[in-house]
């Protein structure tokens, strides 16, 4: 005879079912715990890639400017100039950063002003002369572009008359460099920017807000630059961009490294006059690429503390899933476990058995949960690069969840085993025993008060600042929605308990059926009530709280510009028509005073400044209609935000006019910023009290069509405020991805809960076939029984789907106050309800329900009567 | 234990099941005695509390009252693990169902030699398998055999390995009278091999080869024989 074991690992063949639920039960286990960390790598790469794609790249990279001088200085004589020093600048810089990944190679730009001569228009002659490598490939050729020579842009060419093959003189200061026009290309304002360019933006196009000229760019040789620039000797910048291709966290550190390191030779380099910050070559060395991988983990390690959690419910959920099948193991081995322990085999030895004969279906879902969470990653990850450190300990978590999924199954199997026979009489309980479900509900309490509460973490070496939810908001919601769905469950159990002793009235006999098969199995009724309850719990919770936060947040922002975009005015000009019905002229004065307060008044048309202004409806007080309503009136009405204290009738002054006002007191206006109160009265009275009071457009919508729209109607803009602008300095990529994966979690325990009823339905399918014949015996047919298993497997869970949108809506009204980011700013918490949310779920528990019904009845009657009646055990 | 002690005793054993809370007897005060070489049969109509006994005596349950000893080793006191250990040593059990007492995966002769392994036994299977007439089926699966011939395995599995009490429990329910008249014989082979044979039935043809009968009613002993 072969030894157990050797046949052991082939047994689980025979029982393809019961292999497909241990193998998903530990898919289920393995997918969370392998998708944490290749989630977080995910995360963080993401993260970087946003902050580097955000910025200019060559300046994220490395960006060197100095000055080439092209005669030796007083100050160092036997230095190399001109070209040599470039050259040799060149060469240092690939020596000392040469061997970092994900850098560009070099690219040398010489910048200086010329005159180009002659000219058609000589108050138009100045160009900015830059020579940079690889320009040619980055601009749009018009006409020639062979040959050494000037390349000017279309414009400039235009204006001036000239052409390729032109003889001109480039001229600065005393130098004059004679050449021909060798190209004409698109003048850079005129064409989409180019990453290649974006250095230069501010050279190209001007810096905002300033009055400085602007003039076109045109390019020269290197040589031809220099010689053009003549003494003076021109501005140079070294630059190397960041490749994102493939760029990592991880990956990125080493170039982070080895570029401060260049940085540091900068200041204090051993060849002075290559790097040093001092006269007269400059010297200031610009790379962000450190503070990006900085922010990025920060990111990191304000995710790893909800995510973490997060993954952990997620897999304890998983191991509930396996111990069922391990549970479901043991009852199709149900005959073979009796007769083995009636033999004197032990527990241990039969969950050794479950074990062995498991082991390969566990290690298949072992494989295809690493697998599932990879490829779930890389395809709807934050990004599909994740570092190899987090391959490997996604392969360690799969494989831990491999051996705890054994373990359960081996567990369960053993514990039910070890109960076939010779159990000890059952102890009476005592009454008023305290409940266990309350060790998880007291776990709740406990997280919510010793875990961190902060939303921001913060650096240790001061790059910032990143915002997160605080992982009490995760975990202790979790822990209160399984303790109070357990203790649902315990009444659940409890009541049906009660119910099957009480006399039974006669009903139609689908419900009969229905209600007596609950109740006759009030252990397992009771759980599926509880197992659909958590996921809807955590799923509501979930989008209540990434709805709440958001809502939040956006509330936050348009409350302290006023709306989606205030563009100030040099004058009052008319609202263009393009923005019409969503846009309203307001004028803002800083230096009010109301009673001894100093205070912004804004003044606003009633009639179009509703449609302009952000509101949201759930913020606290009268409506912001209401309060236009009351700004009219005798003494005139008027609104008030921020103040303390508020006596009705104060009087506003302005300069040296005195207004009485009939204030309203109110929690919130559009456009109340930090500091001080603001009063929104009718911009009349402002006109009235103060001519010269800020001109605004305020409008909704997308501030870049605003902009647009209000440059092409000429409005004479001097500044523009985005509320969008309010939360970017803040990084909020970890609150975005905490809440993918509460998302992913919450998908993965409905997984779970269908997994679970499927083994349910198949655990009672024998039960099933036979009361099916019987039925049809007694002349009760399929669509009575398959209307009696809808109502059994549909009720449950429609009584799991409404305990659990009980328990979410306790969970949010304990925890909403936490869901503001930014407790500092008002309003507070708006709180978003998901009502979309909850219509799926209802309507993927009404289908659950259905199909699953439909599946156990379809095979409930396929059986033959011949069989079932002959089927004794 | 002396030679002349039982291989099974029990003395005023008394159970009862639970039933939506409501205590129900099953056994009241139940003594006797099993002596080997000898098939000793528990009478008594449906109800009467003999697979209960049955199984208080097998060790896989555990009496409310009374004791029960097998080889003079007394196993209510005992922890469930060494009840187990007593269970594998010394006592063979064969359930009423046939399906109930064999792995479908075994021939026959690997279950006799899963039966001694499990006892810390070797040898043969053979001889035992001959003696209950199964030797031209030893490579057979339970599938491929009868209602009579599984029942017969099921025996041999539990006398694997020579546990000196053989418990079982209305071995004949569902066999037809031929099947019934070889399982019988293999009884009789049994005791005769110097086990202590205990067995639950109403079929007569059981009753006719007992060494002593003892009749259960209502879950009391009324002695007959």
């Amino acid at each position: 005879m072969p030894a157990p074991w050797s046949r052991a690992p082939l047994m689980l063949l025979r029982r393809p079912v019961v292999a497909l639920a241990v193998a998903v039960g530990a898919l289920l286990v393995a997918m969370p715990a392998a998708a944490a960390p290749l989630f977080l790598s995910s995360a963080g790469n993401a993260t970087l890639r946003q902050l580097v794609d955000a910025s200019c790249t060559w300046q994220t990279g490395m960006h060197l400017a100095g000055a080439v001088p092209t005669r030796p200085t007083p100050e160092a004589p036997g230095d190399p100039v001109g070209e040599d020093l470039v050259d040799r600048r060149v060469e240092l810089v690939r020596a000392r950063t040469g061997g970092l990944d994900h850098l560009s190679e070099p690219v040398v730009t010489l910048l200086t002003p010329a005159s180009v001569g002659p000219a058609a228009a000589p108050d138009q002659s100045l160009v900015t002369l830059a020579a940079r490598d690889g320009f040619r490939e980055h601009v749009d050729v018009v006409a020639g572009g062979q040959g050494r020579g000037l390349w000017l842009p279309d414009r400039f060419a235009g204006l001036q008359g000239l052409s390729v093959g032109d003889e001109v003189t480039l001229s600065s200061g005393d130098a004059r460099v004679t050449m021909p026009v060798a190209a004409v290309f698109r003048d850079l304002r005129s064409v989409p920017e180019l990453p290649f360019w974006c250095s230069l933006r501010e050279t190209i196009h001007g810096a905002p807000l300033s009055d400085a000229p602007v003039f076109p760019m045109a390019f020269v040789s290197r040589g031809d630059l220099l010689a053009v620039a003549g003494d003076t000797g021109a501005s140079m910048w070294i630059e190397r961009a960041v490749d994102t291709g493939g760029l990592t966290t991880v990956g990125a550190r080493p170039s982070a490294d080895g570029l401060e390191r260049l940085r540091a030779d900068t200041v204090g380099s051993p060849e002075p006059g290559l790097f040093d910050d001092s006269a007269p070559y400059g010297g200031v060395f610009t790379s962000s690429l450190a503070d990006k991988v900085n922010r990025s983990e920060l990111v990191l390690a304000a995710l790893t503390g909800t995510v973490g959690p997060l993954a952990g419910a997620g897999t304890v959920a998983g191991l509930v899933i396996a111990a069922a099948a391990g549970a479901f193991w043991a009852d199709r081995r149900r005959a073979e476990l009796a007769v083995l322990s009636a033999r004197g085999v032990g527990p241990v030895a039969l969950g050794g058995k479950a074990a062995l004969e498991t082991a390969g279906a566990v290690a298949l879902g072992a494989v295809a949960g690493w697998a599932g969470a990879r490829g779930l990653v890389a395809a709807a990850g934050p990004s599909p690069l994740v570092t190899p450190g987090a391959t490997t300990a996604s392969l360690v978590a799969a494989a831990t969840a491999l051996v705890a999924a054994l373990a359960v199954i081996a567990g369960v199997a053993g514990f039910r085993a070890g109960r076939l026979h010779d159990t000890r009489p059952a102890r009476r309980r005592r009454r008023g025993r305290v409940p266990w479900e309350i060790l998880p509900l007291g776990a709740a309490v406990v997280c919510w008060f010793a875990l961190d509460a902060e939303v921001q973490v913060r650096a240790a070496d001061a790059v910032g600042t990143v915002a997160r939810i605080p992982p009490r908001l995760i975990v202790a919601p979790i822990l209160l929605a399984i303790g109070l769905a357990m203790l649902g469950a315990r009444l659940v159990r409890w009541t049906l308990r009660r119910l099957r002793s009480r006399p039974r009235s006669m009903a139609r006999p689908a419900v009969y059926l229905a209600a007596r098969r609950v109740v006759a199995a009030p252990l397992v009724a009771s759980v599926l009530v509880g197992a659909t309850a958590v996921p809807v719990a955590l799923a509501g919770y979930g989008a209540t709280v990434t709805g709440s936060v958001d809502r939040t947040m956006h509330a936050e922002g348009q409350l302290i510009v006023g709306t989606d975009a205030v563009l100030s005015l040099k004058e009052r000009t008319p609202v263009p028509p393009e923005l019409a019905g969503r846009a309203s002229v307001v004028t803002r004065y800083v230096d009010g005073r109301l009673g001894d307060t100093t205070v912004h008044v804004l003044g606003v048309d009633p009639e179009t400044f509703a449609g302009a202004a952000f509101w949201d409806p759930a913020l606290p007080g009268p409506s912001l209609n209401e309060v236009l309503g009351q700004l009219s009136g005798e003494p005139t009405g008027a609104a008030v935000a921020g103040m303390s204290s508020v006596d009705t009738g104060s009087v506003l002054t302005i300069r040296n006019e005195r207004r009485e006002l009939d204030l309203v007191d109110v929690a919130q206006l559009p456009g109340k910023q930090a500091g001080y109160p603001l009063v929104l009265v009718d911009r009349a009275l402002l006109d009235e009290l103060a001519p010269s009071a800020q001109p605004q457009l305020w409008a909704r919508g997308d501030p870049g069509e605003i902009v647009a729209a209000a440059s092409a109607a000429g409005l004479p803009v001097s500044a523009v405020a985005r509320a969008e602008d309010v939360q970017a300095s803040g990084v909020y990529a970890g609150i975005t991805y905490t809440f993918a994966f509460l998302a992913a979690v919450s998908l993965l325990t409905g997984v779970v809960i269908v997994v679970g009823l499927l083994l349910y339905l198949d655990a009672r399918s024998r039960a099933r076939r036979s009361a099916s014949v019987l039925l049809r015996r007694m002349g009760i047919g399929a669509a009575a029984h398959w209307r009696a298993l809808l109502l059994e497997v549909g009720g449950l869970l429609l009584a799991g789907f409404a305990t659990g949108a009980a328990l979410a809506a306790a969970v949010i009204a304990l925890t909403a106050a936490d869901y503001d980011l930014n407790p500092a700013t008002s309003p507070g918490t708006l709180v978003a309800l998901p009502w979309p949310v909850f219509a799926v779920l209802a309507v993927a528990t009404a289908l659950t329900a259905v199909l699953a019904s439909a599946a156990a009845q379809r095979a409930a009657s396929a059986a033959r009567p011949s069989g079932v009646l002959r089927d004794t055990r | 234990m002396t030679p002349a002690s039982p291989a099974l005793r029990c003395a005023g054993v008394s159970h009862s099941y639970h039933v939506d809370g409501a205590p129900v007897r099953a056994l009241t005060g139940v003594s006797l005695t099993a002596p080997r070489g000898a098939v000793t049969v528990l009478a008594g109509p449906s109800g009467s509390g003999k697979s209960t006994l049955l199984r208080i005596l097998g060790c896989l349950d555990r009496p409310e009252e009374g004791s029960v000893e097998v080889e003079g080793v007394e196993t209510a006191a005992l922890s469930t693990r060494r009840r187990r250990a007593l269970r594998r040593a010394r006592i063979g059990y064969v359930f009423q169902d046939p399906a109930d007492n064999l792995l479908g995966y075994l021939t026959v002769a690997e279950h006799v030699a899963l039966g001694a392994r499990l006892r810390g036994a070797g040898g043969d299977p053979a001889a035992l398998l001959d003696a209950l007439g199964l030797g031209s089926r030893a490579g057979r699966r339970p599938a491929q055999l009868s209602g009579g011939e599984q029942q017969r395995v099921a025996l041999a599995f539990a006398a694997a390995g020579g546990p000196p009490v053989l418990l079982a429990d209305e071995p004949s329910a569902q066999l037809d009278r031929a099947a019934t008249g070889l399982v019988v014989g293999a009884l009789r082979e049994l005791a005769a091999r110097g086990h202590a044979v205990l067995v639950s039935t109403h079929d007569p043809e059981v009753l006719a080869v007992a060494d002593e009968v003892i009749e259960l009613v209502d879950g009391v002993r009324r002695d007959t024989a």
